[in-house]
């Protein structure tokens, strides 16, 4: 928790944007939450102006009394929605990889070291619907935040806005969180195109036992990630231990994905279009590399592969 | 911010109308049938509705709409004032619970609700009906709350009591507001007509019958408290002096166009010792004040007239409190040519029988004092019958009431006698007022109602100015001596009094009655009749020397900042009630040792505690050794009757130390 000086605790801009990322659990305090009037919290002053205006027309005392107590009310439940968001704790969870296009999905753990419950609790990203949820007493709750992807690269989430209107909808209670996080997006894939036959030969000193899909070559024991329809599914029915059909090819298939291959596209193009062939690449469980300017991935395969390729193409600069 | 559309659950609607009906139940004895009835109706077809998950179309909303509010104007022919407006209230409310569906409808369906509340208090503002809104408003917040949570299941009672927190945090600052809010003096713009509707008191002229009828109202007109160490006028002396009527056109008696204000004449000659009292006056929407016959002093600021009513300077429109002093002996001493001329005027409709009357009286006497003499004892020989339900009387009410029906109440003795007495050319007038009144044990004051509403006769004798003459007296001396008995009252019969206890039960619901208008009266004391006036006598009372609305401010924002800081201190520093009885009573017999000085340090197990301690206050060694193992024993989980360790560690905390103190020291 750091301490403000006047001049920052002041600032417009800590008010509108938020004190900027922040790395580690942020938790809320006085100098982050800020409470003011909702849009009914205002018809219900309109409302009270009005039952002022009343029982001094009249010079009813009871109007008078009725009056102060709603408005005593609603001074009071200022400090309950205080109470709803302080020391709430908020920490980046993960966010998996997106394709630009899609939408970035954010983990936010909200934590509650407080003894009550805190209700309806919305978080928001900007110009996105809140998410609204209840943390109990001593609980940490996982919430996930959308944002759309649009462009390739690092997003971060930006100003997550959580806020508030218990207890009764007339103050809303926020606070800016901005945490430091990242979601990778990928690009947008490309267009399915056949992948240039840059394939290198390399005859197997073994024989033709290289994987590949055209030439059965025999059973294994079944991993995870095995394409199910390289199943035995004989064995299957028989009960037996689950079996993987092995193929071999006359030659392993290996090959490059250049940035060369395609000249005639603009940047982004055919950074889609080298992203199209990595997963295509990598679904026929091809060997494969990646060549881009100044940077390339050496052949290999798998998820990790298909990872490192898909990252270097989000980031390529 | 975001939309919140998402729609409102049955839950939800439940809430929404049991707050409609919590705050339009006390209307519906006032409102016309039909609004009820349509209200009841569009709450039961909501409730259909929902059940069956539909909503009804926006035409038929906007249908009844207009049906709702055009019934209100036709019946009432505006849709302003007070009546109106709370009818065409209570038909808004229902139909904004027929057709709410978004959170946004159910605020602006609560906000409505909180105002029908506000509306409730323009008719009456009894600490019953005070508590039965506060209740009220607990369940609006905690449909305000249901609203806020969308869906989510929270038990009623939390609600509940959530909802009544909020509201008891409230009440603190509520009466820092209400004593110390700048009152500005109302009203901004004219009160409607109905505003003060429904009033019953003395009106300005009087007519046979009007009193009699006045007397059936159990309402109460004022209470009096007498000053300590003065005492209590004896029954005949309480005459509490209201309009004074001077001109009649032989029927009805009005105050006549004549106003002649107290400067005019000479100051009244007192002799003995004047009576103090302070008057809580019920609105009567009239201007004159009460006081005991004769009343010289009024603390309101009101006008002094010659015939010695004081009227306020505005129409009592609400309740109002004022001290005054009254002689109860005293001579008004001459009366000016005006005013006897006033008080000789005659309507035509006298009779020959009626002069021959007061010719024969006039010719025995030798003065006018045997004259009213005479008169009294007229009344008093003749069958005269004094009666709730006297008979109709035609054109000339007098004379046929003088000879023939000779029944009346105490409208038509003073009437007759004072045309009797301007026969005779004795000035003479009619007073109102009322009579008697009924001591309250409990607050220590008097209750005037409307049934003690009473008319007599001032007549101006030469040297003692003008006395007052209660011809109803010499028909039934009873009556100043004690109240009317309404219950046992035929046509034409003679009226009865409350003349003994009447017996246990009457006693009895009597006591309670004075215990509920005691009540009744510290609140109006208290709460209602707080105003202007009074708010600045208490900041003067706090030192300042000439309290204006910066001082108000000044105090507003000190003390309403003060209170919620307070609050927020209570909500966030009060640590939460330890639910395990184990450490509960251990923290507490920790607390009771910090108290003489030997705080447990934070690191400290109970067992180096315990020998810190009693290695500095050995005298303890036995009880602090006793709990230290209890404890030890319960937390740590060992084995053995748990139930009966935690009542033998609370014994012994709660003993702690007296009880060893006690019996070492």
């Amino acid at each position: 928790m750091q301490t403000l000086t006047l001049r920052q605790r002041l600032s417009p801009a800590r008010f509108l944007r938020g004190p900027g990322p922040e790395i580690g659990p942020v938790q809320l305090d006085r100098s982050r939450i800020f409470i003011l009037p909702s849009s009914s919290g205002m018809l219900f002053a309109v409302v009270l102006l009005v039952m002022l205006l009343g029982a001094i027309n009249y010079a009813n005392n009871m109007g008078y009394m009725f009056t102060f107590l709603l408005g005593s009310m609603a001074m009071v439940s200022i400090l309950h929605s205080y109470r709803n968001l302080a020391q709430l704790q908020f920490a980046a969870g993960r966010a998996r990889p997106v394709f630009a296009g899609e939408r970035a999905a954010y983990e936010i753990q909200v934590g509650n070291p407080g003894e009550r419950t805190r209700h309806v609790i919305d978080l928001e990203l900007p110009d996105q619907a809140p998410v609204t949820v209840d943390v109990a007493a001593g609980q940490t709750v996982s919430v996930t935040l959308y944002r759309p992807a649009v462009r390739r690269g690092r997003l971060a989430p930006g100003r997550i806005r959580v806020s508030s209107v218990y207890p009764l909808s007339l103050f809303r209670a926020w606070a800016n969180v901005e945490l430091d996080m990242n979601c990778l997006v990928y690009p947008q894939p490309g267009p399915p195109r056949s992948i240039p036959p840059h394939a290198v030969y390399r005859p197997n000193q073994a024989g033709d036992k290289g994987r590949g899909v055209d030439d059965f070559a025999g059973f294994r024991p079944y991993r995870p990630g095995d394409p199910p329809r390289h199943l035995f599914w004989k064995a299957v029915a028989r009960d037996q231990a689950l079996l993987v059909k092995q193929f071999g090819g006359d030659r392993a298939d290996e090959l490059w994905l250049d940035w060369n291959d395609l000249p005639d596209l603009p940047v982004e193009e055919r950074l889609g279009q080298l992203c199209r062939w990595v997963l295509d690449a990598d679904r026929e469980q091809l060997r494969y590399g990646l060549r881009l300017p100044g940077t390339e991935q050496p052949i290999s395969s798998g998820p990790v592969q298909r990872a490192r390729c898909l990252e270097m193409l989000a980031l390529f600069a | 911010m975001p939309a919140n559309d998402t729609s409102l659950d049955l839950r939800a609607h439940a809430w929404l109308l049991l707050s409609t009906l919590l705050v339009v139940l006390p209307h519906v004895p006032r409102l016309p049938l039909w609004v009820t009835l349509f209200a009841a109706c569009l709450g039961t077809l909501h409730l259909i509705v929902r059940r069956a998950g539909h909503s009804l179309t926006r035409w038929l909303v906007i249908g009844l709409t207009l049906t709702g509010a055009s019934g209100v104007f036709l019946h009432y022919h505006t849709l302003l004032g007070r009546d109106a407006g709370v009818a065409l209230l209570v038909v808004m409310v229902t139909l904004k619970l027929l057709e709410s569906r978004r959170p946004r409808d159910a605020f602006v369906l609560i906000f409505l609700c909180y105002f029908l509340v506000i509306t409730g208090f323009l008719y009456s503002q009894t600490p019953l009906l005070a508590m039965y809104m506060f209740a009220t408003a607990i369940v609006i917040t905690a449909t305000l709350s249901v609203v806020t949570l969308a869906g989510r299941q929270l038990p009623v009672r939390r609600l509940l009591r959530d909802a009544a927190v909020l509201l008891g945090q409230a009440l603190p600052i509520m009466l820092v507001l209400f004593v110390f809010f700048p009152r500005v003096v109302g009203p901004f713009w004219g009160l409607p007509k109905d505003a003060h509707g429904g009033i019953t008191g003395l009106g300005d002229t009087m007519t046979p019958g009007s009193i009699s009828k006045l007397t059936k109202s159990d309402a109460l007109a004022f209470r009096v408290q007498f000053a300590e160490g003065d005492s209590t006028p004896a029954p005949a002396e309480r005459y509490w002096r209201g309009p004074v009527l001077w001109h009649t056109d032989g029927r009805t008696w009005s105050a006549g166009s004549l106003v002649v204000l107290a400067g005019a004449i000479d100051r009244p000659q007192v002799r003995g010792k004047g009576v103090h009292y302070g008057i809580t006056l019920e609105p009567h929407s009239k201007r004159w004040l009460f006081g005991l016959d004769l009343p010289v002093f009024v603390s309101e600021s009101a006008t002094p007239t010659a015939d010695f009513q004081w009227l306020a300077h505005q129409r009592v429109t609400s309740r109002i409190h004022y001290e005054a002093i009254s002689y109860l002996d005293f001579n008004t001493g001459a009366l000016p040519d005006e005013l006897r001329t006033a008080a000789l005027q005659l309507p035509d409709n006298t009779t020959g029988r009626m002069r021959r009357l007061v010719g024969n009286w006039r010719n025995a006497a030798r003065n006018d004092h045997d004259v009213v003499r005479a008169a009294l004892q007229h009344f008093n020989l003749q069958p005269y019958i004094y009666t709730l339900e006297p008979p109709l009387l035609g054109d000339s009410p007098v004379d046929e009431f003088l000879f023939s029906t000779r029944r009346g109440f105490c409208e038509h003795y003073a009437s007759s006698f004072v045309t009797l007495m301007r026969i005779a050319g004795i000035p003479a007038r009619v007073v109102t007022g009322y009579l008697g009144g009924e001591y309250n044990p409990v607050g220590d004051y008097w209750l005037v109602r409307q049934s003690d509403a009473h008319a007599w006769a001032e007549v101006w004798l030469p040297g003692a100015g003008w006395q007052r003459v209660d011809p109803t007296a010499a028909v039934a001396p009873e009556r100043i001596e004690h109240a009317l008995d309404r219950s046992t009252q035929g046509a034409g019969e003679a009226a009865s009094f409350l003349l003994g206890d009447g017996g246990l039960m009457a006693r009895n619901w009597r006591a309670l009655r004075h215990v509920f208008d005691a009540l009744d009266n510290s609140w109006n004391q208290w709460v209602l009749s707080y105003n202007p006036k009074r708010q600045m006598a208490i900041l003067r009372s706090l030192g300042f020397r000439h309290p204006g609305w910066k001082d108000l401010a000044l105090l507003l924002v000190v003390l309403v900042g003060s209170l919620l800081a307070g609050t927020a201190a209570w909500m966030f520093l009060r640590r939460p009630r330890e639910q395990d009885p184990v450490a509960r009573a251990w923290t507490r017999y920790c607390r009771r040792l910090a108290r003489m000085g030997l705080p447990r340090r934070p690191d400290e197990g109970p067992q180096d505690y315990a020998r810190r301690v009693t290695g500095e206050r050995p005298d303890l060694k036995q009880p602090v050794w006793r709990i230290t193992d209890t404890y030890t024993r319960l937390h740590y989980g060992a084995p053995g009757n748990r139930m009966a360790g935690i009542s033998l560690l609370q014994k012994l905390v709660r003993r702690f130390p007296q009880q060893t103190a006690g019996s070492t020291h």
